[in-house]
């Protein structure tokens, strides 16, 4: 070897040492044992939530006139909230404007007041949760199954903003919202099905469902709406992810799935808000390939393809063998770093130590791999080699 | 080649890493425990006295040398801002360097637990994030609100006029619209540990507050100065029966371990509304000055 061979061989191993210690210098890592025995994680992502509640906004004008409260059930919950500056506590124009709870009623069908309570806005205030907010509310025992008409006697400036919000607990309509999964991937054609439930009547049948009419909108925290399409099928209708010009990542706030529902059903007419929040993101990278050797678990990395600069997040649980044979989960490591456009190696730093400790031992694997993009706080991918393969159809409900 | 390369980065870097935890967090062989007092919702300055009363801190910390921090962050924030949960590791640290903390006992409120969830659930998103996992030996979280609050919703949905942009009413804030009910559970799928099945690194025990008493005739109705009693009864509604005013029992339990639920512990059985659950009412500053 002559010297310009060595030279060589001394500047590629200078090189490669001085980008490791700069990946090093970088990147950030942490692992920890996962002391139970899982053999697989819970990778179904779908969820569900129901409402028996609405909300709409009105004029000072048709609070005058009365506006139509569309109860299904005796026991309402009104919570109405006025567009003004100031708050409850703002004494500067003392109560000039504000909405006079005992000034308002609820009036039945035959044109009856119907009983009820109001909670004052200062009241309401010394929850600490509300500041520009009124309340009604009628008791689980009310007569009046309604519908009933809201209110206010007191002179209000015709054009004041008001907002109502309705609750109906005990109510039998129910607005259903499902979502396979509420990180939407690129692939994804659906965003969610909506569904209403019905109270049972001799009339019962699939026909009474399609009366319900959907409005679907999808609410950027920028404020931006889209309206968006929506398929019928199997009883349930399914509302189309919309191309956007210009995805707000999750770091900045989530968007939200807003789904209106109005129907008229047994004669009644009942109005129906739901919404559910998703996160949407810019496809930055994917996850490229994962090596391991099934007896060393320090050669685990996984390789990355980036397409645009941003800190990455790689999250793997590893698989050990138990003493009976069985693959369990024994730890979970995360390796973070920013990286440049092109292919990069993340190696998942497994610690050997950790593995022994737990009473556990080759063969190795590693599974349930998630990639990140921490500047937008967005799941990328996720690999399990246990993907279910669920149709939106079936969700895990998990009731409100 | 390249494995051994990996090998030496990795004993390089665990040197690097063990000796900041050594010359931050102390290098004394004993532990010094220190106690973190971490706030809900709100922009706190001065939590000491505006959120918990000095009356709650000194009665908790009475009885012991451990050194104490309560911290104050700006938790109208997103729970990932700077101002919210890097603010809080911050404080943290710096304090622990300065007096040679070598572990950690949480004791937090309302949305506080979900601060100080998404630092131990995302390590890497700041390097003194690792270092309070390692230390941290107990967090408390007293009523968390884990699963969000449908008043939150609530809030939320009666401030969204058509015309208006941002939050121009009431309480709204970044914070209160995390703390939705589809937010959080958004949060729980995806960024924070603690839900069933997604064990966080370190115990998280929770009290929860399960009622609200307001009897005009019941003077402990008044601890913690709120008896408006129509207010009250309008929120409870709005709410599953079991409840602290704030924040559903599924909620406070949707994450970590029940520790206890009020009524077992508190003196005379009584429950802990949420603003309760921050002061020393029926004997819940002594269960946590023992637990320490």
């Amino acid at each position: 070897m002559n010297k310009k061979q060595l030279m060589k061989i001394i500047f590629v191993l200078g090189s490669s040492l001085f980008s490791m210690a700069i990946y090093a210098a970088q990147a950030s890592h942490y692992t920890k044992p996962i002391e139970n025995t899982a053999s697989s994680f819970d990778i179904d992502r779908s969820y569900a939530i129901s409402s028996k509640e609405y909300w709409f906004e009105i004029t000072g004008a048709a609070l005058n006139k009365g506006v139509p409260i569309n109860n299904t059930s005796p026991q309402v919950l009104m919570l109405i909230s006025q567009a003004r500056d100031g708050s409850a506590n703002h004494s500067t124009h003392a109560d000039f404007g504000k909405l006079d709870v005992s000034l308002m009623q609820l009036v039945s069908e035959h044109g009856k007041i119907v009983e009820s309570k109001g909670v004052a806005e200062s009241q309401l205030a010394q929850t600490g949760f509300f500041s520009k907010s009124t309340a009604l509310f009628t008791d689980k025992a009310a007569q009046d199954n309604g519908p009933l008409t809201l209110k206010s006697t007191q002179p209000l400036n015709p054009t004041d903003k008001f907002l109502v919000m309705i609750r109906e607990p005990q109510s039998d309509y129910v607005l259903q919202l499902a979502t396979e999964n509420p990180n939407i991937d690129h692939q994804r054609k659906y965003l969610a099905s909506a569904s209403v439930s019905l109270p049972r009547t001799l009339r019962t049948s699939m026909r009474l469902l399609r009366p319900v009419s959907f409005k679907a909108v999808l609410v950027g925290v920028d404020g931006s709406k889209v309206k968006l399409k929506s398929e019928y099928k199997d009883g349930k209708f399914y509302f189309l992810r919309p191309q956007l010009s210009n995805i707000i990542a999750p770091i900045n706030g989530l968007y939200e799935l807003l789904i209106e529902a109005n129907g008229y059903h047994n004669g009644n007419v009942f109005n129906r808000k739901a919404k559910l929040a998703l996160a949407l993101s810019q496809p930055t990278a994917n996850i490229a390939d994962t090596v391991m050797e099934p007896n060393d678990i320090e050669t685990a990395q996984v390789h990355v393809l980036v397409d645009e600069f941003s800190r990455f997040e790689v999250r793997a649980i590893l698989y050990a063998t138990n003493p009976t044979g069985k693959f369990v989960a024994a730890a979970e490591s995360h390796v973070a770093l920013e990286l440049n456009a092109g292919m990069a190696i993340l190696p998942l730093n497994f610690d050997p130590s950790m593995v022994a400790k737990a009473n556990l031992k080759a063969p190795y694997k590693i599974d349930n791999i998630r990639l990140y993009d921490q500047h937008q706080m967005a799941l990328l991918q996720e690999q399990n080699s246990l993907q279910s393969q669920k149709p939106i159809i079936d969700p895990k409900y998990k009731w409100r | 080649m390249i494995y051994s390369y990996i090998k030496w980065i990795r004993s390089w870097r665990m040197l690097i890493v063990l000796s900041v935890l050594l010359a931050s967090f102390s290098s004394q062989v004993f532990a010094v425990r220190g106690v973190v007092f971490v706030h809900g919702t709100g922009f706190q300055t001065n939590a000491e006295v505006d959120y918990w009363t000095p009356n709650f801190i000194n009665s908790v910390m009475s009885g012991n040398s451990n050194p104490y921090l309560v911290i104050n962050c700006d938790f109208e924030e997103y729970i990932w801002k700077n101002r919210a949960a890097v603010c809080l590791a911050d404080q943290i640290y710096r304090w622990g360097v300065a007096n040679k903390v070598t572990e950690l006992h949480f004791i937090t409120h309302s949305n506080g637990a979900n601060v100080v969830r998404w630092i131990l659930s995302n390590p890497t998103w700041d390097f003194r994030y690792p270092i309070i996992i390692t230390a941290t030996k107990n967090v408390t979280a007293i009523a968390p609100s884990s699963g969000g609050t449908p008043l939150a919703n609530a809030v939320i949905n009666g401030n969204i006029f058509e015309q208006s942009l941002g939050w121009l009413l009431g309480y709204a804030s970044d914070a209160v619209f995390l703390q939705q009910v589809e937010y959080m559970a958004f949060m729980n799928e995806f960024w924070l540990l603690g839900t069933q099945g997604r064990a966080l690194p370190v115990p998280f025990k929770v009290i929860t507050g399960t009622d609200v008493e307001s009897s005009p005739f019941d003077s402990d109705s008044y601890c913690g100065g709120y008896s408006n009693q129509v207010a009250l009864e309008f929120t409870q509604n709005w709410l599953n029966s079991c409840s602290d005013g704030f924040l559903e029992c599924s909620s406070q339990e949707v994450a970590g371990t029940v520790w206890f639920r009020d009524k077992q512990v508190m003196n005379g059985g009584e429950p802990l509304s949420h603003q309760q659950s921050r002061r020393a009412c029926f004997g819940l500053d002594q269960v946590l000055r023992n637990d320490i």
